[in-house]
Order: structure tokens, then C-alpha cells, then sequence
């Protein structure tokens, strides 16, 4: 079993007032290795949240994750950053690329922090930028790129370090559609070299690539559905039919 | 009206962007009343040296305008560049730029009416305040100020005139943008600077013959000359030296593949690169602010303390009365009838008589001093004074027996060696050298003194007659030309009450062309007159001190606040490729204090190497105690320091909480 996700409870208390509101209730969920999950939800439905957990930036208020059978609640805070690090690469809506690094050092950043050696990194890059198709912008700045550029970097960062899942919350958000396009195209790519994805998204079109698509409702799982063989467009169709049956319409 | 509305909407809405500007114009408005009304008060009539006073204001003004225009002017900047978002926003709604920059008026002129009220009061108030310190410091006793409306109508032109300027900065920033442009401003990213190795190279020789002029100087006249090139150079060589020298070091780091792509290295180095590009201007700007503030308050703080010790020195006695008549003899005569005519206590009295000369003196590899002097250089001018020995061991001192032609020498001031004096064909022999004369009054002077200790008076009057014989030679031509010779005086120091002190100092007589002249200078009237100028000079240098601190503050304030927003963004994304939150907030600590100090060091080591000239300077007005000078110096650069250092502290806190909001 890849990863686990048992009992998973996360409450928010505002600063101001007493009244705690429940962002994930009793979340359970299992991925293998090598699938594509999407988790699919309105705003405010959990999902981001679940997301956050996962990629450690947020504590559960209660339950376990376990990836390739160890517990992640129990690593603690100093290791937490290296395991982000060499375990998980994120994908995020707004593509944080940092402004004062080159394509080519954002890219780098996560490798030269678990202080890889210049000769590796390069040989790294060397592979996959052509599979990203960025070889040409490595030596720009991130402001001369486009969004559909900044997007193909971003995953370019998260794949350097050859992780064991990748994260990525609403990554077609600020995207067109043809960019869209692009990057679903592109992880559908890696997921068929057997990169494991775990997507969150509000997109039925986005959640349509995937191989599994989980529905998360008031912090809540509450149904699924396989791909199994379908084409992109049949699996949208049902997509949509089980949200609009399901919650009531997007 | 409804853009007036919408002006005072912005302003009180928007009120932790306009406050440091209010601050800006309001602090330099009061500053700027303040020192006009202490320019242009009547008040200023009733003290000493009203005229060097005046005119020091006068000049402290015209800096202080400058400043105004310079600081007001970048604040407004600053607060247009935050709100580029907010004017795009209003076109894309529907104003067009017309009607953005009546708004834009509108905010300016509500900005300029609260400055010139607040200003003004706090001016006046503040300048009856600074007035009485002004007055306690110059050591006079007429506390009251008069407000000069002269002054008040000055600083509302100055400042109406200011704001005309910050009028046109508005139109043409709303002008040159679209809406778009507008909408994107704040977000604007630049290219990586250039490698920039001419101006590092340019930076580094133009800091390098400044601090060679600085460190070379040997007399106060050459320090007076060179002191304005020095400055000169090391602004432009710190403007270089944070454009081109720091970029150019940190592009060399992060060419160096081993040492840029190491965890340690990389994202400072980045960073820095980043920060450095954005910041150098503003960085430059707080170290030469700083430095300036450094010399002007250790220089004014160090004049204003030696300047009492160069008029004790002066007066051994509380009192000086001189004669100078055409010989020993006639001076006096003219001092016992002074002394009987006055009823003064002769007991007390010892007499001395002297004569100076202030002249070219070239000292030959042989030690020798040779008058007249030929192929002379601009430190070696010098002044020569010659009193008996037996005058100076009726003073108390100890001195050996001299033939004709023998003389002791006294270095008053000045470190030439001499073994020999060649005067006018006479040479006199230097059977001694000692470190003091007792009793004799020191006169502060810019050239290095010799005192020379004769045999008797028929010696002294055979050297004076020399010099003389030599001046009527070379000013034959001039019809006058007895006025040129120097005469010899005799003079007597005494201790006298306050009251009989006043009755005599009056009866110095003002006709130099007289032949009996008396000369009677008190220590209270020398201390006065010389404290005006020092305690007013001290005075500015506070002023503009702080106005210099008030500028470096608030280019702080303004870069915290500009750097905040932009590693908001840093923050999140180093947490998540794998940094903890306690090492991403070390790292950019590192980066927020690199940036912190280097100013101040900056400045520390511009000053270090100003001070051998600065020192030179402060010994024109005869103050040549350098320790004290030195101490002055050490006091004010740790007083800067600290309060450098809780303005940033105070501005630290704003970055923060822009960072983790």
C-alpha cells in the first residue's frame, strides 16, 4: 500500500470568536503507486485543506497518514521540511516561482537544498527539460514567462527530485483553456512513467484526466469514480452526471 | 466636490500609506520654520555676533530647504508607487487621468493645509524651545524670541512651492501610465543587473584618492581645500560602490557554480542580487546621510568643547592689556599711566613685552629655518613670536642664561623640527627647546607657532628692527608703508573683578593708525564672541543632524515596507521545496541585517578616514587636543548607532508583520 489516509479530523478555531469550524470530518482514502487522483469539491468543501495535510504545511487535528508505510504525524518539525523535500513535489495554482532565481535555479532550488552536486542537477535538468519542453527558457526570468510557461516550470520543479507524489492544487486554475490542455496532457505523461499525482481541483474537464476521481462534500469523501478504460470525454461526461446528482449542481 | 470627497476618503482610508509622508512634510516644515524664524527674528539683535549668527542660519536654512525638497519629494514618490494600483483601478472604472489627478490635487492640497498648520505649530513651539537651548549654549541670557513673520511667510512659500513640485511628479506618473500599466505596476519585475565592472572599478579609485586626500593632509589650509573634493568623491564613490561593487561581487559569486549552488550560498546570494538591484540608490543614500550626520555633529560637538580650552589658554589671567607704541621703553610709559590713571593695583602686574611675525618659513633637510624664505609651501606658513628671557622667568619660568644670538624655542603649535633661525642675515642659535612657556597667553592660529625666547630687550628690539628694515624694503613703493611694520607690544596679564574688568575693556582704543595703542581683551568678551559662533555652529549641527536621521529613517521605513511585500511570497514557497520556517526566517534575517549594517559600517569607515582631516580642520579654531577630538568622535558614532539601530528595530517590526500577515 502506497498511501494511507486514516481517520483524518481537522477543526479550525477563529482568533476571534469560540465557534470551531470542521474543515475535514473522518477522511479515509488509500492511493497506489502510479495512480492519478483527482479531489474534486466546491470551495470550501475541505479540499485544499486535505491537500495542505497532506503536503505537511498543516497538522491534522486528529488521524494518520502514512505513505509507503510510514507515519508522517510522527515526523517531526525539523525533519517535516526535508522530508517535503525529498518525497513530495508541488504543483500550486499561482506557480510560486521565486522572482529573484533564474528558471534554470527554481528548478534547482529543491536539489541544491538537499546539496546535490552542479554535475547532477545539470544531468537531471538535461533529461527533463525537453520532456517539459522549457529547454529554451531555462536562462529566463520568471517574469518573461507565461502562464502556461510558469506552469511547465513549476512542474519541472516538482519532478527534479524524482518524488514519490506529486501535489498539486488547482493547477489549471490561472491557466487557459489550450495551456490547460497542456499541462493535464503532460501529467497524464508522467503518470504513464509511473508518477503518482494527487490533484485537487474543482474542474470536472482537470478531474477528467485522472485515473480516480474522489468527491469531497462539507469535509467529507463520499464517492469515487475509476476511469476504468473510458475516454477523457466519457469519463467528463460522468464526471459531471455525478456532481450534478450528487451536490446538487456546480 | 466629489472628488474632494474622494481625496479624503483616500487619505483616511489609506492612512498608514500617507502618514510617513504627513510626517515627512510636517517634521521638515517645522524644521524649516524653526530655523528661519531663529534666521530672521529680531530677537537675534540683543546677542553677541547677531551677524555670524544670522548668517549661520541663514546657511543651515538653505540646507534644510534642500533637504525638505529631497526628502519630501522621495516620500511622495514612494507614495505614488504604492498606489499606481489604485489610479489604474480608478481608469479602469471610469475616471479618466483628468480626473485622477484632481483627486490627486485634491489629496495634496489637503496634505499641505494639515502640514502648514501642524508645522506651524509645532514650529513655533519648537522654536521657542530650541531658542532658549540656542541661547544657553552661545552663553547669553536673553531668552525670549520674537515670532518673525518673515520667516513664517518664507516657509509656507518654500513648501507651497514644494508641493507644486510633488503636483507635477503626480501628473506626470498618471500621464505616462495606461490603465494596465497602472494595474501591473506594483508587480513590475526587472531584468538581472549587468555585471557593472566599470563602475566597480571607478567606485574603488574614487573612494581611494578621496581617502588618500582625507588621510594625506598635513595642514589645516590644504584641508580646507581638499575637504570639498574628498566629499565630493565619496558621494559618488558610494553611489558606485552600492550600484556597481556589490552587484558586481555578488554576480562573481553566483558565476562560481561550487560556491553559488550550495544551500548556504544560493538563496542568499539571490536574494541579495535581488535586493541589492532595487535597494542601492536608497542604500547609498542612508550612508551618506549617516556619514554626514557623523561629521557635522563631531565636528560642531568637538568645536564647540575645544573652543573653551583654546580661550583659557589665551587668558592665563582674566584679562589682557596690550600696549604699542614705537619702543620698549614708550609702551612702558604708557602702561604706568595707564595703570595710575585707572588706579589699578600695580603690585600684581608683571609686564611682557613681544612681537610676532606671521611669515613664509621653508625648513631646509638642515633643520634650518631661513627669513626671508624662498620656493615656500602652503603649510609652511608660519607665525613667529619672539619674547625675552628675562620677561618670561619674571612669568615663573625656568630658563637657561642666553648670550646675543641664543635663543630657547617653544613649539605652540606645530611639529617642524628647527635647529637654526637665519633672520634677515642674523642667525640665531637654538641652545634649547622647551615643551611650555607658563604664563604666556597661546593663541590658537591655523599655521604652526614658534615661540623664540631672546636674551633681553636690545635683542629683541635689534630682531624687530630686522624684520622691519625688511618691510619697508619690499612695500617701498607704498606711501603708508609704516603701517606695514609690526610694532613691539608690552603687555601685562591680571586678574581683575567683573566690575573694574567692564570700565576697562572700553577704553581699548579703536584708531589703529594711533601711535600709543591699548589693547584690552577680557576672557568673558573672547569666550562670548567666539561662543557665538561655536554654540550657533553646534546648534545647526544638531539640526541638521537630526534632519539627516529623519531622512536615513524614513528610506529605512520605506525599504522595509517595499521589501515586506515582496518576500511575503519567498516565505511560502522556501517553506514548501523544503525549508523549515525557522530556517527560512534566518535566512532572511541574515539578508535584512546585511543590509542593516552595511550602511553604518559604510559610514564608519568613510568617517575613520575623514578624521585625520576633519581633525586638521577643527585645528584652524586652535583646538588641538585630538583626544578630545577623538573621544567626540567615538561618542557620536556609538549615540548614531544606537539610535540607527532603534529605527531599525521599530521598522523591523512593520516588515514582519507584512511578511506573516
Amino acid at each position: 500500500m502506497f498511501l494511507e489516509v486514516n481517520h483524518l479530523e481537522k477543526t479550525f478555531q477563529t482568533r476571534f470568536s469560540k465557534e470551531k469550524t470542521q474543515a475535514l470530518r473522518d477522511v479515509n482514502f488509500i492511493a497506489e503507486e502510479g495512480e492519478f487522483i483527482a479531489i474534486m469539491g466546491e470551495s470550501g468543501s475541505g479540499k485544499t485543506t486535505l491537500l495542505n495535510i497532506l503536503a505537511t504545511l498543516e497538522k491534522p487535528s486528529s488521524g494518520e497518514i502514512v505513505l509507503e508505510g510510514k507515519k508522517i504525524s510522527t515526523i517531526k518539525e525539523q525533519q517535516l521540511a526535508e522530508f517535503r523535500r525529498d518525497h513530495l513535489g508541488f504543483v500550486f495554482q499561482d506557480f510560486n516561482l521565486l522572482d529573484t532565481l533564474s528558471v534554470r535555479d527554481n528548478i534547482f532550488l529543491p536539489l541544491v537544498l538537499g546539496r546535490y552536486k552542479y554535475d547532477e542537477m545539470a544531468k537531471r535538468l538535461e533529461v527533463l527539460a525537453p520532456k517539459l519542453n522549457i529547454s529554451d527558457l531555462l536562462d529566463k526570468q520568471p517574469f518573461e514567462l507565461s502562464g502556461g510557461q510558469k506552469q511547465r516550470v513549476a512542474v519541472a520543479r516538482a519532478l527534479i527530485t524524482n518524488p514519490k507524489l506529486i501535489l498539486a492544487d488547482e493547477p489549471t486554475a490561472a491557466l487557459d483553456s489550450k495551456n490547460s490542455d497542456g499541462l493535464l496532457e503532460l501529467f497524464e505523461q508522467i503518470n504513464a512513467e509511473g508518477q503518482t499525482i494527487l490533484m485537487v481541483t474543482h474542474s470536472s474537464l482537470a478531474a477528467s484526466h485522472a485515473s480516480r476521481v474522489l468527491f469531497i462534500k462539507d469535509g467529507q469523501i463520499f464517492h469515487q469514480l475509476y476511469r476504468a478504460g473510458k475516454s477523457n470525454n466519457e469519463f467528463n461526461r460522468d464526471i459531471t452526471t455525478a456532481i450534478t446528482s450528487l451536490l446538487g449542481g456546480e | 466636490m466629489f472628488y474632494l470627497k474622494l481625496a479624503f476618503q483616500n487619505i483616511r482610508k489609506s492612512l498608514s500609506n500617507f502618514s510617513p509622508f504627513l510626517l515627512a512634510t510636517t517634521s521638515m516644515f517645522a524644521m524649516t520654520l524653526i530655523l528661519s524664524n531663529l534666521a530672521f527674528s529680531e530677537s537675534l539683535d540683543q546677542l553677541k555676533g547677531a551677524d555670524a549668527v544670522r548668517m549661520m542660519m541663514k546657511f543651515g536654512l538653505a540646507i534644510i530647504v534642500l533637504f525638505s525638497v529631497i526628502i519630501v519629494s522621495y516620500s511622495y514618490r514612494f507614495l505614488l508607487k504604492q498606489r499606481t494600483r489604485e489610479f489604474g483601478l480608478y481608469n479602469i472604472l471610469g475616471l479618466n487621468k483628468r480626473n485622477i489627478a484632481t483627486i490627486s490635487f485634491w489629496e495634496l492640497l489637503m496634505t499641505f493645509a494639515a502640514t502648514v498648520i501642524t508645522g506651524t505649530v509645532l514650529g513655533l513651539i519648537f522654536s521657542e524651545f530650541l531658542y532658549l537651548i540656542f541661547v544657553h549654549l552661545i552663553g547669553g541670557n536673553y531668552f525670549n524670541l520674537k515670532v518673525s513673520f518673515t520667516a513664517i511667510l518664507l516657509t509656507l512659500l518654500v513648501f507651497a512651492a514644494i508641493f507644486a513640485l510633488l503636483m507635477c511628479f503626480a501628473m506626470v506618473t498618471i500621464k505616462r501610465n495606461s490603465a494596465i500599466s497602472l494595474l501591473k505596476d506594483n508587480t513590475r519585475s526587472e531584468r538581472e543587473p549587468r555585471g557593472r565592472l566599470i563602475m566597480s572599478i571607478l567606485s574603488v579609485l574614487m573612494l581611494a584618492v578621496a581617502y588618500y586626500l582625507a588621510l594625506s593632509v598635513q595642514g589645516p589650509i590644504e584641508a580646507l581645500l581638499k575637504f570639498f573634493i574628498a566629499v565630493i568623491l565619496v558621494i559618488l564613490g558610494t553611489y558606485l560602490l552600492y550600484i556597481g561593487v556589490t552587484i558586481f561581487v555578488l554576480k562573481r559569486q553566483k558565476a562560481n557554480k561550487n560556491y553559488y549552488y550550495k544551500p548556504e550560498h544560493f538563496i542568499t546570494t539571490s536574494s541579495m542580487l535581488y535586493r541589492m538591484k532595487t535597494n542601492a540608490v536608497g542604500l547609498a543614500n542612508i550612508t551618506i546621510l549617516v556619514t554626514m550626520t557623523f561629521v557635522t555633529l563631531a565636528t560642531s560637538v568637538a568645536l564647540y568643547v575645544g573652543v573653551q580650552k583654546v580661550v583659557a589658554d589665551q587668558y592665563p589671567k582674566n584679562t589682557n592689556i596690550s600696549f604699542a607704541g614705537k619702543s620698549i621703553d614708550e609702551n612702558k610709559t604708557a602702561l604706568d599711566n595707564f595703570i595710575q590713571e585707572n588706579d589699578i593695583d600695580h603690585t600684581k602686574i608683571v609686564p611682557y613685552s613681544t612681537f610676532m611675525v606671521m611669515t613664509n618659513l621653508s625648513v631646509g633637510a638642515d633643520q634650518k629655518a631661513v627669513l626671508p624664505a624662498e620656493n615656500a609651501k602652503m603649510n609652511d606658513y608660519s607665525v613667529i613670536r619672539f619674547v625675552t628671557r628675562d620677561d618670561m622667568v619674571k612669568l615663573g619660568n625656568d630658563l637657561p642664561e642666553l648670550a646675543p644670538n641664543q635663543v630657547v624655542l617653544y613649539k605652540a603649535f606645530g611639529d617642524r623640527d628647527v635647529k637654526s633661525v637665519d633672520w634677515f642675515g642674523e642667525n640665531l642659535e637654538i641652545v634649547k627647546e622647551v615643551p611650555s612657556l607658563k604664563n604666556l597667553p597661546k593663541f590658537p592660529g591655523v599655521f604652526d607657532v614658534f615661540v623664540l625666547v631672546v636674551s633681553d630687550e636690545q635683542e629683541l628690539t635689534k630682531l624687530n628692527e630686522l624684520n622691519n628694515q625688511d618691510t619697508i624694503k619690499k612695500n617701498s613703493d607704498n606711501p603708508n608703508v609704516d603701517a606695514f611694520t609690526t610694532p613691539i607690544s608690552t603687555e601685562v596679564l591680571i586678574d581683575l573683578p567683573a566690575k573694574e574688568r567692564e570700565v576697562l575693556s572700553k577704553k581699548t582704543t579703536n584708531d589703529t593708525n594711533q601711535i600709543n595703542q591699548v589693547i584690552v581683551a577680557t576672557e568673558k568678551e573672547s569666550r562670548e564672541g567666539i561662543m557665538a559662533f561655536t554654540g550657533g555652529f553646534l546648534f545647526i549641527g544638531f539640526m541638521l543632524g537630526i534632519t539627516f536621521i529623519l531622512g536615513a529613517a524614513l528610506i529605512i521605513y520605506y525599504k522595509q515596507i517595499s521589501e515586506g511585500a515582496e518576500d511575503k511570497r519567498s516565505y511560502r514557497i522556501l517553506q514548501e521545496v523544503g525549508l523549515t520556517k525557522k530556517e527560512v526566517k534566518k535566512s532572511i534575517d541574515s539578508q535584512v541585517s546585511i543590509v542593516f549594517f552595511m550602511p553604518i559600517i559604510v559610514s564608519i569607515i568613510h568617517f575613520a578616514a575623514a578624521f585625520v582631516m576633519i581633525s586638521k580642520l577643527i585645528n584652524i579654531f586652535g583646538i588641538t587636543d585630538m583626544g578630545m577630538i577623538a573621544s567626540v568622535s567615538g561618542i557620536t558614532i556609538l549615540v548614531i548607532s544606537v539610535i540607527y539601530y532603534l529605527i531599525y528595530r521599530k521598522t523591523s517590526k512593520i516588515y514582519y508583520r507584512i511578511v506573516e500577515r
